[in-house]
């Protein structure tokens, strides 16, 4: 499916190492995380499952990057601005996780920093 | 001897007031040099001009209700604002000055509710209102600067900003329908400010890193509390997400560029602005309205909407 999709994401110059980090994410006190976030860098298909009734979408499928994970939340990069509220549906490395958009930051013409909340996740190598 | 419980009371403004109608609350007057409130008319006697009189000649000039009555007050205006706003009769201000009353006060009630139907149901029947007063071809910033309050709460600031920019829009063209839509959103804007910590809002000093952030979040909080209602449209619900954008990317919460930003936002930018730094603070005393347009023109360099700032401009410079 992955392949039928192409990524519209162009990463600005700041992230020009972006699929080469790794590891988990430094924190500080004023991010008031409770969970610590990994880096998982790759593609992953999205799909937008519901907006708020005044937010009317053409485009529901895209390829998105995965940014990090944590227990409770999933920061993608978009090529497009996602809005609070809106719910996504992302798969990737066999695994699929329903969240609600949080926050959004600018990165670029085409690269939106999305923060979403995890409300389902699904490992699909463990359930096979 | 029995001791009968002393009510607590609350100031109401005696604009509120329409003539020949059955309040269904006691009202109470202070009597002007000993500061004591009596019962002044009581739930079962209209309101009527002599009473009005009666204020004015023993120097009366605060009205009072029990508190216990905040809600039939809250309901009382809500049942009669329309008819004073229609009133071609009544002098402007007198209109503008009850409208003004009316939308604080029920803004107030319904911020307070905490409950969100109530909160977008109340601002678009006061949307409406606004509206009506402002159609007025007469209406001058100055009056009804004069006529708004100036104190910092975040239904007072929102209660201004809405009548701000709806004169604002109405300069720029909008029809009357649009008018409405952006008092509505202006009425809305400020509603993340209702999970933000009294204390950070009133601090008197300068924010730390975490309190600003805590500030930050609150065109987020709105977004989200707003997005699910139906009666409201992107444009007003960007009207409440968008309003801390600047033009340059330096805004918050996305970080914006113009071109990124809804109109009726950059709109509401403008006038949340003029109406924060021409109000009192706690930390900082009123701006002028001179002053207030100077740093306006000057942020509309590289952070705000040139036009937009250029129209407002001629509306305060008529004063």
């Amino acid at each position: 499916m992955l392949t039928r999709l192409e990524s519209k994401i162009v990463l600005p110059p700041s992230l020009s190492a972006f699929f080469s980090e790794g590891g988990y994410c430094e924190s500080n006190i004023f991010e008031e995380r409770t969970a610590s976030r990994l880096r998982i860098r790759c593609e992953a298909r999205m799909t937008i499952e519901a907006s708020p009734p005044s937010i009317h979408r053409e485009e529901l499928d895209s390829v998105v990057y995965i940014k990090d994970i944590s227990r409770k939340g999933l920061c993608i990069l978009s090529h497009f601005q996602l809005l609070p509220n809106e719910e996504v549906f992302v798969r990737f490395q066999n695994r699929e996780i329903r969240a609600i958009v949080v926050r959004s930051r600018r990165l670029g013409e085409h690269c939106w920093e999305c923060g979403t909340q995890i409300t389902e996740f699904t490992n699909l190598e463990e359930q096979a | 001897m029995l001791k009968l419980p002393v009510p607590k009371l609350v100031p109401i403004s005696k604009a509120t007031l329409f003539f020949d109608a059955m309040l269904g609350m006691d009202i109470y007057a202070s009597t002007g040099s000993e500061g004591e409130a009596k019962l002044f008319c009581a739930k079962d006697t209209p309101f009527n001009k002599t009473r009005l009189l009666e204020i004015s000649e023993n120097g009366r000039q605060k009205l009072y209700l029990d508190a216990d009555c905040n809600q039939a007050y809250q309901a009382y205006l809500r049942d009669h604002w329309d008819e004073i706003a229609d009133n071609r009769d009544l002098p402007l201000e007198t209109r503008t000055s009850v409208m003004s009353e009316v939308v604080r006060d029920v803004l107030s009630g319904a911020f307070y509710s905490g409950n969100t139907a109530a909160i977008v149901e109340a601002s678009q029947s006061l949307g409406d209102g606004i509206v009506k007063i402002l159609s007025d071809e007469k209406i001058v910033l100055s009056e009804l600067c004069a006529v708004l309050h100036h104190d910092y709460a975040t239904f007072t600031h929102s209660a201004n900003v809405a009548f701000y920019a709806v004169l604002l829009a109405k300069n720029i063209g909008y029809s009357l329908a649009e008018q409405n839509q952006i008092a509505i959103g202006a009425l809305l804007h400020d509603l993340g400010k209702l999970s933000v910590a009294e204390r950070i809002l009133t601090k008197p000093g300068r924010l730390d890193e975490l309190e600003f952030k805590e500030v930050k979040r609150h065109p987020g909080d709105a977004s989200r509390t707003l997005s699910s209602r139906r009666a409201l449209n992107h444009a007003q619900l960007m009207m409440a997400y968008q309003h801390h954008e600047k033009l340059d990317g330096s805004g918050y919460p996305v970080g914006l560029l113009g071109h990124e930003i809804h109109p009726w936002a950059k709109l509401c930018t403008v006038v949340d602005i003029f109406e924060a730094l021409t109000s009192t603070r706690p930390y900082r005393s009123s701006t002028s309205h001179k002053v207030a347009l100077s740093i306006l023109v000057n942020a509309a360099e590289k952070e705000l909407d040139t036009e937009i700032v250029s129209c407002w401009s001629k509306l305060v410079s008529k004063e």
